[in-house]
């Protein structure tokens, strides 16, 4: 059985690319398997990546990220990952964003497991903020929200199953919209897979498997201040009273929203050193 | 320290509590064991039930409450040797966030 780990990146005003190879380069070290990017760049660091698989974004959806002085729309490529399915080269396959970063080996126990399927279902946000946990349903009153963060599958009928029907509710974006009463304006894919789970476990919200833990999540406004050589990564935020707030966490698979943070030319050379 | 950032953590406020739920999170990743193709988290529970236990094999349910058949001894063993890992990190966490009286400790 062939294992691996694929990222998708496509670039759109953040260089998402380069993002995704810190992703990679930590992921290898802490779980020692092969990475494959799906891009459409062949600007590409080959000697991180054991494939690149290159594929034409094939819509540009718009993302708004609400920083903690602005709010910034940005054209994003995130429409292509159902197919992953087809396109991973792995038997098990760990799907990951760009954008998260592994400073420890707890999801590689899920390879040895017979484990077809699994995601995150619960988010811990490093700020003590509740909002992406208490406003994780897809739609109104809606279905419990299941990250497409972090994704485990294997090559099976079931995830064969939910990504073609993740690629359905994309194609047929508008009405899912409608029928879950969801907003539009941005597609998330999430929704997609939180929607499949539910419709191909019997409509049911609890006969899927979850990664145990939870998603650590460091929200938009959350800045990266510092990354230390003993895996400790600071960060910094201001709250809504308008304090800043620092906290840090030491070998913790973090999700980064911040996309400006992680690129920042010291921060992705401090990261740069750790992997 | 990169002096540029000494105002900018002088400036904040930490939030021991806030560290201590953040920490335990993180050590609480890792409390998971693979083995027959379940998975298991490394509870004080767990441990104690399969320490009681005598024969060699026998069926617990893992995370997912699927059923397993395992080998006492050998999921006993990655057990505590996760449990360990896990606590040692908060532990060790936890005295460094004790030791943290302003931001500019951190």
């Amino acid at each position: 059985m062939s294992k691996g780990i694929v990222i998708f990146a496509y670039n759109s005003k953040l260089d998402y690319v380069s993002i995704a190879t810190i992703a990679a380069r930590l992921a290898k070290k802490q779980l020692k398997l092969p990475v494959t990017l799906i891009t459409d760049t062949e600007e590409v660091d080959y000697t991180v990546f054991d494939n690149v698989i290159i594929q034409q974004s094939n819509s540009r959806g718009q993302r708004i990220f609400k920083f903690a002085n602005r709010t910034e729309r940005t054209v994003w490529h995130n429409q292509n990952r159902s197919n992953a399915y087809e396109l991973s080269p792995y038997d098990q396959t760990l799907l990951i964003d760009a954008d998260y970063l592994m400073f420890n080996n707890s999801l590689a126990g899920l390879f040895d497991t017979d484990l077809e399927f699994a995601c995150y279902d619960q988010v811990h946000e490093l700020t003590g903020w509740t909002n992406l946990q208490s406003s994780a349903r897809v739609g109104d009153p809606g279905i419990h929200m299941q990250w497409a963060t972090v994704v485990y599958f294997t090559k099976c009928n079931l995830a064969e199953n939910i990504f073609s029907f993740m690629q359905t509710i994309k194609e047929n974006y508008s009405y899912y919209s409608g029928l879950y009463n969801f907003s539009m304006e941005l597609f998330r894919n999430d929704y997609t897979l939180s929607i499949a789970l539910q419709v191909l476990t019997g409509y049911s919200q609890d006969n899927f498997t979850q990664i145990p833990g939870t998603l650590i999540t460091a929200n938009t406004p959350v800045e990266i201040a510092e990354v230390r050589p003993n895996g400790e990564i600071v960060f910094v935020w201001t709250n809504r009273d308008g304090n800043k707030n620092i906290t840090k966490v030491t070998n913790t698979n973090v999700h980064i929203m911040n996309k400006d943070s992680i690129t920042n030319p010291a921060i992705l050379g401090q990261l740069e050193a750790l992997a | 320290m990169d002096p540029n950032k000494l105002k900018e953590f002088a400036d904040a406020a930490f939030d021991r509590e806030l560290h201590r739920k953040n920490i335990k999170e993180s050590a609480d990743a890792l409390l998971s064991v693979p083995l027959a193709g379940g998975l298991f988290i490394a509870t004080p529970t767990l441990i104690a039930f399969l320490n009681s236990w005598s024969d060699d094999d026998l069926v617990v349910e893992d995370f997912h409450k699927n059923p397993i058949k395992v080998n006492r001894v050998e999921l006993l063993i990655k057990l505590k040797e996760a449990y360990q890992n896990s606590t040692t990190t908060w532990c060790d966490n936890f005295q460094v966030s004790n030791a943290i009286r302003r931001a500019s400790n951190v």
